[in-house]
């Protein structure tokens, strides 16, 4: 297992390195000038090209991809817009974004396995049709209006919870307070519908080619209890594809979540992507970029170890 | 007779508590939360060049000269007064004493004269040198005087320009802590200080309790981004914030009519406008622009756009906005405005085709920026344009990509690559700042640089424009604006579209508000001191 994950780890580094080339490429090829972004219309020829200088962007390519990793390795690699480094830009955002995410995985996870076993064990049952409906209106409602929704329900309507925002803050996370845990509500519930309803699917669809299996027959025939049989032998053989969608949501955390943060104004990673792009901060682009794969191959990673533990079939060595 | 004096007591008594109530007294504390569509990004005003970051620094900070909101002119501020040299090249500044920053320093010559030269020194690169082209240097005179030497064109609306939005930095404390600290921790002499910036979630500021113009009445200001205006509405109806930058135009009608929320609205100083690169075929050609301009109605699709009802825009007939002089409103509306006729529209194409100057195949692309309004009229003139048989399609493009198309185009100097394009314009309250930047050719018909993207070139604008520039007579200039503009406006060098209404939703406790015409945030200054109703 060891063996196994250094090689990853090489894998990952390798697909880093990849993974910024082609970032840096496609900040290049993309339309837009940061010097004109930043300075506005009506800008002399010369103080354009005073901020690309001062901005590095009249560097060769080669020398400015260089430059951008030096400097993104050593920490000083400064944004354009805010002209602070990177890493404290992201640092500060990076809590919202985390615990965001980390508690819409954890709140997608304990709904959707136990009400897709529910659907699986009693197919075609009215429970089954409800689980299936919800689960097929999560998947269709675009997040934003889910968000806009719960804001008018639950702030307007009830008057119990904040519109928007983060609220007050404890060593950077919300959660640590009262204000902020109620300012978290929305945007939570509202990130992990989606996750939420796909889950749900995923682990009924699974957990029902599982329950068709001979092995199924026979452990119900050996008389076993059918608790033991749907959570020790189906489930256990079902969770493979759960957790691997469980790995892609973890991955999204690091992505942040665009869509919901922008609704609910809430200071996350994904918001400050969206800023980036606008302002063509490559900087700030080039990081969060770096960063957002990390966070996905890192899952993988966990899942893929995960996976041997599982399922005692599979071995790395 | 008895009968009638005691009524007309009575009556009087009424009136006196009538007006009592209706001037009622200021009250103290309170925290003030002001909503932004977008996220903050200088608090440094020598580099600051978006709006909403203006929002902050207008509290942080102090200008030299504030613009009254009745008549938009240039008064007193940290100047007490000002006067020109005679040559017109130097105007010369008197500060009020007594000024302090938040730090304890006294603002003096020295800090107003290091602003203004940082900002034009090319050396720093600030995107405001360029607002900066009429002024040569500031030069102290002792510690409470200051010399701007201008160029001979400018003095009639610098005072105005100074006026704008530029404050004074201190020189020793932005010295200390350098450029990027303080950008992130500001200290000015305004009536608000500086307390935290959480990125993306808040800014804080605090009462400064020795400002040195007046009380200030309110404890503290949050300022917060909320990027989506359906959300800001929700915060706005549920009080979670008190002003709002913006307005949903198909909200508006709902918060007039709930009692805790007023809609206040002022006309801003801007104009938004479809414009024709001139440097190209068939756009060059005067019969087409006046085609596209009939092809389609510009006052319905206003009105459809900004909900006829809600009143967030009105339709424009020319560059000056209505709320300037020298606007010549009336006489472009009856006399250079073209309405919607489709029949001659359809006659100019065919004569056009039959002269090769419209080639069937060439598909004509109306450009329009990112925001919904514009991408809107796009829609609307292209669906015109096909319906007379026209290739056309539109082109939203993002503010970076956009920005690159307008400014890049090819390598020909004279001419971009775009069709037909939708922008629009803010300036200051001078007719200047709304014909010099898009009609002039000297210095804006520049591909890559300025703002005449229409690369529309006319000697007689081009000297009305210098000429207006350079004298102080006010009558006399306004005749010159109005020549140039009805010149400009004949030619269909742009189709004018529509000046925005400033539109804010206000909390009803929020008292002595008003938005401003130029789009930013006074909350104390020489003519107002927002308070809150506790």
């Amino acid at each position: 297992m060891t063996s196994y994950i250094i090689r990853r780890i090489g894998q990952i580094v390798l697909v880093l390195f990849v993974v910024s080339v082609l970032i840096f490429s496609l900040l290049q090829l993309a339309p837009g000038d940061p010097a004109t972004v930043l300075a506005g219309p009506g800008t002399s020829l010369e103080e354009l090209e005073a901020i690309r200088q001062d901005l590095g962007l009249n560097k060769p390519i080669h020398m400015q991809y260089l430059t951008f990793v030096k400097k993104l390795f050593n920490g000083t690699l400064k944004s354009y817009a805010y002209k602070q480094p990177v890493i404290s830009i992201i640092a500060e955002r990076f809590p919202a974004s985390l615990e965001l995410g980390l508690f819409a995985v954890i709140l997608a996870t304990i709904v959707s396995i136990p009400a897709g076993i529910i659907s699986a064990i009693w197919q075609d049952s009215p429970a089954d049709y409800t689980v299936t409906t919800v689960a097929l209106l999560g998947i269709s409602t675009p997040v934003f209006w889910t968000a806009l929704m719960l804001m008018l329900l639950l702030s307007i309507q009830l008057d119990a919870l904040p519109v928007s925002g983060r609220g007050a803050t404890l060593w950077g996370f919300s959660i640590f307070t009262l204000d902020g845990l109620r300012h978290i509500v929305i945007p939570m519930l509202a990130l992990s519908s989606v996750q939420m309803a796909m889950n749900t699917r995923l682990t009924r669809s699974s957990m029902l080619e599982v329950l068709r299996e001979d092995y199924i027959t026979t452990a119900r025939s050996k008389g076993l209890k059918e608790s033991v049989v749907i959570l020790g032998h189906a489930f256990r053989n079902a969770v493979l594809p759960v957790m691997t969608n469980v790995g892609m949501m973890v991955g999204t955390i690091v992505a942040g979540a665009v869509l919901t943060e922008t609704t609910t104004a809430w200071p996350g990673l994904g918001r400050l992507m969206i800023s980036s792009i606008n302002r063509r901060d490559f900087a700030v682009i080039f990081a969060l970029t770096l960063l957002m794969s990390f966070g996905y191959v890192l899952s993988y990673l966990i899942v893929d170890i995960l996976y041997a533990y599982a399922d005692p079939r599979i071995t790395y060595d | 007779m008895k009968k009638l004096s005691v009524l007309a007591l009575v009556v009087v008594f009424a009136l006196g508590f009538g007006l009592m109530a209706g001037a009622q007294e200021a009250e103290k504390g309170g925290t003030l939360t002001i909503a932004s569509g977008q996220n903050f990004k200088d608090l440094n005003p020598m580099v600051m060049n978006a709006v909403y970051d203006n929002y902050v620094t207008n509290q942080v900070f102090d200008e030299l000269l504030a613009l009254d909101p009745e008549t938009m002119e240039p008064k007193p501020y940290i100047a007490k007064d000002w006067e020109y040299s005679e040559d017109m090249s130097e105007i010369v500044f008197h500060l009020n004493k007594g000024v302090e920053f938040h730090n304890g320093e006294k603002l003096t010559a020295e800090d107003v004269a290091f602003t203004f030269n940082w900002i034009i020194n090319p050396e720093n690169g600030s995107p405001n040198a360029s607002e900066f082209s009429w002024l040569r240097e500031v030069q102290i005179v002792d510690e409470y005087t200051v010399k701007f030497v201008v160029k001979e064109d400018s003095a009639p609306y610098a005072p105005g320009l100074v006026a704008e939005t530029f404050a004074i930095v201190p020189k020793d404390t932005f010295l200390e802590m350098g450029r990027e600290e303080f950008n992130q921790n500001p200290v000015g002499s305004g009536p608000f200080e500086f307390v935290e910036w959480k990125k993306g979630d808040h800014i804080t500021l605090e009462k400064n309790d020795d400002y040195w113009l007046k009380d200030v009445n309110v404890d503290k200001i949050i300022f917060r981004p909320i990027p989506k205006v359906s959300t800001m509405m929700l915060e706005l109806q549920k009080g979670g914030v008190d002003i709002t930058d913006t307005m949903e135009p198909v909200q508006v009608p709902k918060f007039r009519d709930m009692e805790d929320v007023n809609v206040m609205q002022t006309p801003g100083l801007n104009y938004f406008y479809v414009a024709f690169n001139m440097s190209r075929e068939p756009y060059k050609n005067k019969q087409f622009r006046k085609a596209v301009y009939m092809s389609f109605s510009m006052t319905d699709a206003i009105n459809s756009i900004f909900n006829s009802t809600a009143k967030t825009a009105e339709r424009a007939y020319g560059a000056i906005p209505p709320t300037l002089w020298a606007n010549d409103r009336e006489h472009l509306k009856n006399n250079v405005a073209l309405e919607e006729n489709d029949e001659r529209a359809a006659e100019l194409f065919d004569t056009l085709e039959k002269q090769g100057v419209l080639d069937e195949d060439k598909t004509v692309t109306v450009y329009s920026p990112p925001d919904d309004n514009r991408k809107r009229l796009a829609t609307i003139m292209v669906t015109n344009l096909r319906d007379h048989g026209l290739k056309a399609e539109t082109q939203p493009l993002e503010w970076g990509a956009y920005l690159d198309l307008l400014y890049r185009g090819d390598d020909d100097p004279l001419g971009s690559e775009v069709d037909i394009f939708i922008l629009g314009w803010s300036g200051s309250p001078d007719p200047n700042a709304f014909t010099y930047y898009m009609f002039e050719t000297r210095d804006n018909a520049i591909l890559g640089a300025a703002n005449n993207m229409s690369f529309y070139y006319d000697p007689l604008v081009q000297d009305r424009t210098m000429k207006a520039q350079t004298t102080m007579d006010q009558e006399e200039r306004e005749e010159l604006y109005v020549e140039l503009q009805r010149r400009v406006m004949s030619e269909y060098v742009h189709i004018p579209a529509y000046h925005q209404i400033e539109t804010r939703g206000v909390n009803s406790r929020v008292r002595d508000y008003k938005p401003d015409p130029l789009s930013t945030m006074p909350l104390v200054n020489p003519f107002r001191n927002v308070w809150i109703e506790q």
